[in-house]
């Protein structure tokens, strides 16, 4: 144990810059001179736009930023705000570490989309995105802008998820040019039965606004038979049967593994007024859990809480006051009571309702 | 009966800056410095028999004498701070507006100051120095352009101006 061993110990690696030379006073330190790790750990402190902003500083700023971690963050943003002219957007969202980073590129710009296509081919060579989500408003949206795009698919490890709001001749388009739709997500744009039942298999479908849409029941069941993985629906079913059914396919599914309803009916006030009870709110069912032994759906109003179940192919439906006290409980199966009841204490009430 | 009492006075390190000026300073204190700790521990240097005169002291090439002064306040400051869960911190949002008082005013330093003891702090491996005097800079990044960011640090623009409007053009995002 000498001092030379020390010294040499003490040293710094080439990885670690010495400021002797400019601790000596000839050289103060400054924000641009100081060792990139240094840099970086002051940049993990910053907002994405502050990161961002600082490039414009000067070419080390800029070149260091580049080459730090975050631009995997921030190379999401790189694009032009689309202006209040722009007939057509494209919008990606890029996840990286589960944030969300959003890209808004005015398609009408073709330098912006090359632009975006040489700043992501770059980056995927260094790092790896947990997944890119291409939210296509566009109704321009061709089979020449997915060529453009299958730049993303160089990058195997990229999870490429699309939603499309427009044109069912969008997803025809994705799929002849070999992507993959992961998740679905129609709200404006309606596909019939028939389209509907040409979909190759999704992930996820979302339908939204179902009634206003004029979903009718047969495109509701037909969606639910393209058994994605995660269905989310919301609207309303007015029939009490097709509702029903929906529970009820869910139920058999072997795929379906969640399922979120905010579907409202008539159908529950319907119900709850041949019980006396009035709701202020729509009826919204929760939630179904699929394969379940009992199927059941929350249904949630201003005052009542419901339980609805499917069990043995007959319908049971609890009605708590709320919640928290379970001041009155309503079992209803077909206008008999189950023997599998799990009642709880309350009046019970029997109805009569139409079997599925 | 009378029991003689063991006085044990603490532990003491010696440090070395670059510019030969020697530190003592207790052990305790210096253990928040992983580089130090871990040099004490490796080379077995914690042995109670040698005394402080004898004991060789440890050079630390890559600090000046003014700035490990200020290293040694910070760690004296903080020597009853709990040990940090790097993995935890990791977890952590990223705030900077969570600096002690006493760390704002202790940071509160010519820039070239503060970033002197970034590298010093960076070298010596004190992550809560380290944190500290990097969330100051960023507070003084925050919210500037990029014009007022030069300012603040007597940063040259070196860039043609072609390359400045591809840049403008880039953070028009940002920039609102």
């Amino acid at each position: 144990r000498s001092i030379s061993t020390l010294t040499m110990l003490m040293e710094p690696t080439d990885n670690c810059e010495t400021n002797k030379d400019r601790s000596s006073g000839s050289m103060p330190l400054r924000l641009d001179s100081i060792p990139q790790e240094n840099l970086f750990h002051i940049l993990s402190f910053l907002s994405l736009s502050d990161r961002w902003k600082i490039r414009g500083c000067c070419k080390f700023m800029k070149e260091s930023i580049e080459r730090s971690d975050h631009y995997a963050d921030d190379i999401a943003l790189w694009f032009y705000k689309p202006n209040s002219n722009a007939k057509s957007v494209l919008e990606f969202e890029i996840y990286d570490h589960g944030t969300p980073l959003k890209i808004l590129l005015d398609y009408d710009d073709q330098e912006a989309l090359q632009n975006l296509q040489i700043t992501l081919k770059r980056s995927f060579r260094r790092v790896k995105f947990g997944s890119l989500h291409i939210v296509c408003h566009a109704p321009v949206i061709n089979d020449e802008v997915f060529t453009e795009l299958t730049v993303f698919m160089d990058c195997q490890s990229l999870d490429i998820r699309f939603d499309f709001y427009y044109q069912p001749g969008v997803i025809s388009s994705a799929i002849r040019s070999g992507f993959h739709i992961h998740r679905l997500t129609l709200r404006h744009c309606p596909l019939d039965r028939q389209q509907i039942v040409e979909l190759p298999p999704i992930s996820e479908i979302s339908v939204q606004e179902l009634e206003s849409d004029g979903f009718d029941d047969n495109q509701i069941l037909a969606i639910v038979r393209k058994e994605p993985r995660i269905l989310n629906l919301s609207g309303k079913i007015s029939d009490a049967s097709t509702l029903h059914r929906v529970i009820k396919m869910v139920r058999s599914s072997q795929i379906i593994e969640k399922v979120n309803l905010r579907v409202c009916s008539s159908y529950f006030h319907r119900l709850l007024a041949s019980m006396n009870l009035r709701e202020e709110t729509d009826c919204l069912v929760d939630t179904i859990c699929p394969r379940s032994p009992v199927v059941w759906a929350q249904i949630n109003t201003a005052h009542h809480f419901f339980e609805y179940y499917l069990y043995d192919e007959n319908w049971y439906l609890h009605i708590s006051a709320n919640r928290a006290y379970n001041k009155h409980t309503i079992s209803v199966v077909n206008g008999k009571l189950p023997e599998k009841d799990e009642r709880r204490p309350g009046p019970v009430f029997h109805l009569s309702l139409r079997s599925t | 009966f009378l029991f003689p009492i063991k006085m044990t006075s603490p532990r003491m390190i010696k440090l070395t800056s670059n510019d030969d000026k020697t530190f003592e300073v207790e052990r305790d204190v210096i253990k928040q410095s992983v580089t130090v700790n871990t040099l004490i521990t490796d080379l077995n240097m914690d042995d109670e028999d040698v005394s402080v005169e004898n004991q060789m002291a440890i050079p630390l090439p890559n600090v000046d004498a003014a700035t490990l002064e200020m290293v040694i306040t910070w760690c004296k400051q903080h020597r009853e701070d709990p040990p940090r869960n790097e993995e935890e911190e990791e977890k952590k949002e990223k705030r900077t507006d969570d600096i002690p008082e006493w760390d704002k005013t202790f940071l509160d330093v010519e820039q070239s100051v503060l970033f002197a003891l970034i590298l010093a702090a960076n070298y010596m491996d004190i992550k809560g120095l380290l944190d500290n005097c990097c969330k100051t800079v960023a507070n003084m990044i925050k919210g500037k352009t990029p014009d007022e960011i030069r300012k603040h640090f007597n940063i040259k623009n070196d860039f043609t101006p072609e390359e400045e409007e591809q840049i403008r053009k880039e953070n028009a995002w940002c920039e609102d």
